[in-house]
C-alpha cells in the first residue's frame, strides 16, 4: 500500500502488490506477530470444529428424547454430559479475554518499546501514528474475527436449550459474557487496556502482570454490574401470599427481588411474620399489616440481547477512549 | 596502488597520501597514464573521509603530477622516476659499494644512516629540508589569527 | 574571537541547524542554548563525555525526543515532518533489530517501509561481511548485526546519516572495515554524516566537521582544520609566578605548569611574543583539552554559526 508512493528514482526492487500480498506496515505488523495472529487463528478453527460436532451429538440426544418436550422426566441425568461439556466450554470461553489481554495486547507494543524496535520502525520512512494505526488495526481485526466466530459458535450450540436455566442460567458469565457482542467487546477493551499499560510500562514481563489483574478486575466488574443493564420488569399480584399464588414469570426469566405489597401499595420485606411459631398468628400478622400480594422484579429472557448490546456499547465506548489515550500519548512518547 | 595510513605517525592523512603517491611516482609503481584509486575506493580501504583524499590529489594536482579526468578518475601526468636513481644507474651502483666499504669497517646499520642523513642535510641544506619542514607544518593560510 | 573567516551568511545549505536547542529532563539539563548549522555533505563527528547529550541531540535531530526550547531543523524541515523523516536515517547505540526476522526479511522491512530504497546497496554491505542472507538476527554476532543495521540505514538512501556510537561494541577490524564502508557510502553519495563518539582516534581522519558538547553546552563547532589552525600548542619556561602574560594574553583553553615548564593550549589573540616552541595540535590533544576542561570558552567557526531572525550572527 505504501510502496506505490515511490520516487522512481532509486527504486531497483520495490515491492508490488500481487493478490493478497501484504506490503509496507501491514506486511511488517503481520510479520512481527504472526506466531500470535496465526495462534489464535488456528485456535479459533479448531474451536469451530469441535464446537459443530458437539453440538451434532447435543442435537442427535435431544432429537432421540423429542426435545423441546422430552418424553421422559429423567431427561436431564442423562443429559447431563452434554451440558457439562456446553459449561466448561462456556468457561473456557470466558478466559478468552484475560488471554488474548496478558499475551496478546500487553505485548504488543511493550516488547517494541524495551527492545528498542520502536526506534528502528519510527526511523523508517513512516510515521508514528500510522504504525500505531497499523498495529492496533490489524490487532483488533484479529481479535474481532476470532471473537465473533466464537461468540456465534457458541449461541448457536447453546441456542437448543436456551431456556432451560438448570443448563446455563442466561444472566451468568457463562452465558451473558460468551455470546452476542459481549466477548468481542470484553475482549477488545481488555486488549487495548494491556497495550496501554505495556505503552506506559515499557516492560514486557511487568506489563504482562499488571495487564492480567487488569483483566481481573474487568471481569469482577462487570460481573458486579451486569445486571444493571436490564430493565426490571415488576409483576404484582392482589391474591395473598401463599406459595400458590407466587405470580408465574416467564421461562427462563431472572428473579431481581420479591416483595410483599400492601393494599396502599406499600412493599414489606418477605420476611414480615416470618417470626411467628404458627400458621394462623402469620396469618394475623399478614392481615394486620394489610399484605394482599406479592410484588417481583424480573428480567425476561427477551432483554438479554439489548442488554448485551447496551453493555457492549458502553465497553466499546471505553476501548475507543483508551485507544484514543493511547494515539496521543504515543504520538510523541512512542520510542 | 594501495594506501596506507598510519594514525599514529602525527602527519596528517592527505600528507601521507601525497607523499606515498610521490614514492610510488619515483619507484616507478605509478606511470604516466596510470590510474589513482578514486575517493570512494580509498575511503573504502583506509576508512578515511573522502575529502582526505580529494585534497591530496588536488594537491597533487597543484604540482602538476596529476590530472583529474571528469567522469573517469585521476590520472598521473608525469613520473617522478629518474633514470640517474634507477635500478642499474651508476650513482646506485656507487653508494651500493660505498655500503658494502662501510659495513666491512664495521658500521652498524644506526652509524649508516645518521652518516647519510648528516652528509644529506649538509649537501642538500635550504633545499629539500625546508620544503618537508613547511609540508609538515601545515598551511598556515587558513589560520585565524588576524585582529 | 575568529573574525576575519567568515564571509557573509553561509552558502551551503544546513543539513542541520539548532536555534537555542534545550532538552530537560527530570535530573535537569540534558542540552542547554545549543545554535549551531551543520553544512551538507560533511563527515561531522559528535563528541563529548558520557552524558553530555550527544545522545539527546541525535534524539532530537532523529525525532525520537521533542526539544525543551529552541528549535532544530533538519534540511530546513521540523524532525517530525515527512520530509525531515524521509531524508534522515538514525542508527541508535544498541542497533534495534527484529530478532525473529531472518536478514532477507529485516532488508524487506526497509524495502517496504521506505520509497527510496536501494535494495542493491543494502545487499552488497551485508554480502561484504559474509553474511547469509537467510540467518536469523538473533543468531549473528554483533559485528554482523551492526552491519545489517548499517545496511539498512545506508539502503534508505538518506541525506543525513545520524550514527550514535555506531562502533563502539565492534573489534578492530569489523569497525576499520565498516568505517570504510561508511566513508565510501558517503563519498559516492555525498551524504552528511553525523557521529557520536567517544574513540578520538576513531574521529581523526573520519571526520572532516566536528562539535564537541560537555555538560550539555556547546564547546567547539566548525571544520575540523580550521578549528585546528585556531589553535596553538605553547611550550616554554616560565619564570615569575602564575602564567606568563605571552600565554595570558591569548584565549587560554588548558594550561599545566610541571616544575618551570609550562604546556599551554591557546586560542592566538594576535602573534605570540617571546621563547615559546609554538605546535598545531593533532585532533585528539584539541579534543582532550576541551573535554578536561568544560568551561573552556567555546569556539564557533563561521560555517557552523547560525544566523537568528534579523540576520546576525549568533555566537554562543
Amino acid at each position: 500500500m505504501s510502496t506505490l508512493t515511490s520516487s522512481p528514482a532509486a527504486t531497483t526492487a520495490t515491492g508490488t502488490t500481487r493478490g493478497l500480498r501484504l506490503s509496507g506496515l501491514n506486511w511488517l505488523v503481520w510479520r512481527q506477530h504472526r506466531a500470535g495472529f496465526w495462534t489464535i487463528l488456528a485456535a479459533t478453527a479448531l474451536c469451530t470444529v469441535w464446537i459443530v460436532y458437539q453440538r451434532a451429538q447435543m442435537t442427535d440426544y435431544l432429537n432421540g428424547i423429542g426435545w423441546p418436550h422430552p418424553k421422559d422426566e429423567n431427561w436431564s441425568q442423562d443429559f447431563h454430559k452434554y451440558s457439562s461439556r456446553l459449561t466448561s466450554a462456556s468457561y473456557g470461553l470466558g478466559l478468552i479475554p484475560v488471554l488474548l489481554g496478558v499475551f496478546l495486547g500487553a505485548p504488543l507494543l511493550a516488547s517494541d518499546l524495551e527492545n528498542g524496535t520502536a526506534k528502528l520502525v519510527t526511523s523508517q520512512s513512516v510515521s508514528r501514528v500510522r504504525w500505531l494505526t497499523t498495529k492496533l488495526g490489524i490487532t483488533a481485526l484479529v481479535v474481532t474475527v476470532s471473537t465473533v466466530a466464537l461468540s456465534l459458535l457458541f449461541a448457536w450450540w447453546w441456542e437448543p436449550v436456551k431456556k432451560e436455566n438448570s443448563v446455563i442460567d442466561w444472566t451468568s458469565g457463562s452465558a451473558f459474557d460468551v455470546t452476542g457482542p459481549v466477548p468481542v467487546a470484553l475482549t477488545l477493551f481488555t486488549v487495548i487496556g494491556g497495550v496501554a499499560i505495556g505503552m506506559l510500562l515499557r516492560r514486557t514481563l511487568v506489563a504482562m502482570v499488571v495487564t492480567f489483574g487488569f483483566a481481573t478486575l474487568v471481569q469482577v466488574v462487570w460481573g458486579y454490574f451486569r445486571m444493571d443493564l436490564g430493565n426490571t420488569i415488576t409483576v404484582t399480584t392482589h391474591h395473598g401470599v401463599a406459595d400458590s399464588s407466587f405470580p408465574k414469570l416467564p421461562d427462563a426469566a431472572y428473579q431481581v427481588d420479591q416483595w410483599f405489597i400492601t393494599g396502599s401499595g406499600k412493599l414489606l420485606s418477605w420476611s414480615t411474620c416470618a417470626d411467628e411459631q404458627t400458621d394462623k398468628a402469620r396469618q394475623a400478622c399478614l392481615h394486620s399489616k394489610d399484605v394482599v400480594g406479592w410484588s417481583v422484579d424480573y428480567l425476561p429472557l427477551s432483554q438479554m440481547s439489548s442488554m448485551q448490546w447496551l453493555g457492549a456499547g458502553i465497553l466499546l465506548a471505553l476501548t475507543a477512549g483508551v485507544t484514543a489515550f493511547i494515539f496521543v500519548w504515543g504520538r510523541k512518547r512512542l520510542v | 596502488m594501495e594506501f596506507r595510513i598510519d594514525r599514529r605517525s602525527g602527519v596528517a592523512a592527505y600528507q601521507q597520501i601525497v607523499q606515498q603517491t610521490k614514492q610510488a611516482l619515483r619507484l616507478g609503481v605509478l606511470l604516466p597514464g596510470d590510474r589513482l584509486p578514486t575517493a570512494k575506493e580509498v575511503s573504502q580501504t583506509c576508512a578515511v573521509n573522502p575529502n582526505t583524499t580529494l585534497k591530496a590529489y588536488r594537491e597533487l594536482e597543484r604540482e602538476g603530477l596529476v590530472e583529474p579526468r571528469p567522469g573517469l578518475g585521476t590520472f598521473v601526468r608525469r613520473s617522478l622516476a629518474r633514470p640517474q636513481a634507477g635500478a642499474d644507474s651508476p650513482l646506485r651502483t656507487e653508494l651500493a659499494g660505498w655500503m658494502d666499504r662501510a659495513r666491512e669497517a664495521g658500521l652498524e646499520r644506526e652509524d649508516v644512516t645518521a652518516l647519510v642523513a648528516s652528509v644529506l642535510e649538509e649537501r642538500y641544506a635550504g633545499s629539500t629540508v625546508a620544503a618537508a619542514n613547511a609540508e609538515a607544518l601545515g598551511t598556515p593560510g587558513a589560520r585565524s589569527t588576524g585582529e | 574571537m575568529s573574525n576575519g573567516m567568515g564571509l557573509g551568511g553561509p552558502a551551503v545549505e544546513s543539513a542541520i541547524e539548532a536555534h537555542g536547542l534545550g532538552k530537560r529532563y527530570r535530573r535537569g539539563w540534558a542540552l542547554k542554548d545549543c545554535s549551531f548549522r551543520l553544512p551538507t555533505g560533511r563527515i561531522c563527528g559528535l563528541v563529548g563525555p558520557n552524558g553530555a547529550g550527544k545522545t539527546t541531540l541525535l534524539g532530537i535531530a532523529a525525532n525520537l525526543l521533542e526539544p525543551t526550547e529552541g528549535t532544530l531543523r533538519v534540511f530546513g524541515a521540523a524532525p517530525e515532518s515527512a520530509e525531515a523523516n524521509r531524508r534522515g536515517a538514525f542508527l541508535a547505540q544498541e542497533k534495534p533489530l527484529f530478532r525473529r526476522f531472518t536478514v532477507e526479511e529485516t532488508l524487506r522491512m526497509g524495502r517496504e517501509l521506505n520509497p527510496g530504497w536501494d535494495q542493491k546497496a543494502a545487499e552488497d554491505i551485508v554480502r561484504a561481511g559474509n553474511v547469509p542472507l537467510g540467518a536469523k538476527i538473533g543468531t549473528l554476532s554483533g559485528g554482523q548485526r551492526t552491519r545489517v543495521a548499517f545496511a539498512l540505514a545506508f539502503g534508505k538512501r538518506p541525506d543525513l546519516l545520524l550514527l550514535d556510537e555506531p562502533m563502539s561494541d565492534l573489534d578492530p577490524l569489523v569497525r576499520h572495515e565498516l568505517m570504510g564502508t561508511l566513508m565510501a557510502e558517503a563519498a559516492e553519495h555525498g551524504t552528511t554524516v553525523l557521529m557520536s563518539s567517544h574513540m578520538l582516534t576513531e574521529l581523526e581522519n573520519v571526520c572532516d566537521y566536528l562539535v564537541v558538547i560537555a555538560a550539555g553546552g556547546l564547546r567547539l563547532a566548525g571544520e575540523v582544520d580550521e578549528l585546528l589552525a585556531a589553535h596553538t600548542l605553547l611550550t616554554g619556561a616560565k619564570a615569575g609566578e602564575g602564567l606568563p602574560r605571552d600565554i595570558t594574553r591569548h584565549t587560554v583553553v588548558e594550561s599545566r605548569v610541571s616544575g618551570r615548564q609550562v604546556n599551554a593550549l591557546v586560542r592566538p589573540d594576535g602573534p605570540i611574543d617571546g621563547a615559546w616552541q609554538t605546535d598545531t595540535p593533532n585532533l585528539e590533544e584539541l579534543l582532550l583539552a576541551y573535554l578536561r576542561v568544560p568551561d573552556a570558552p567555546p569556539l564557533i567557526s563561521p560555517s557552523a554559526q547560525v544566523t537568528d531572525r534579523a540576520g546576525k550572527a549568533v555566537a554562543a
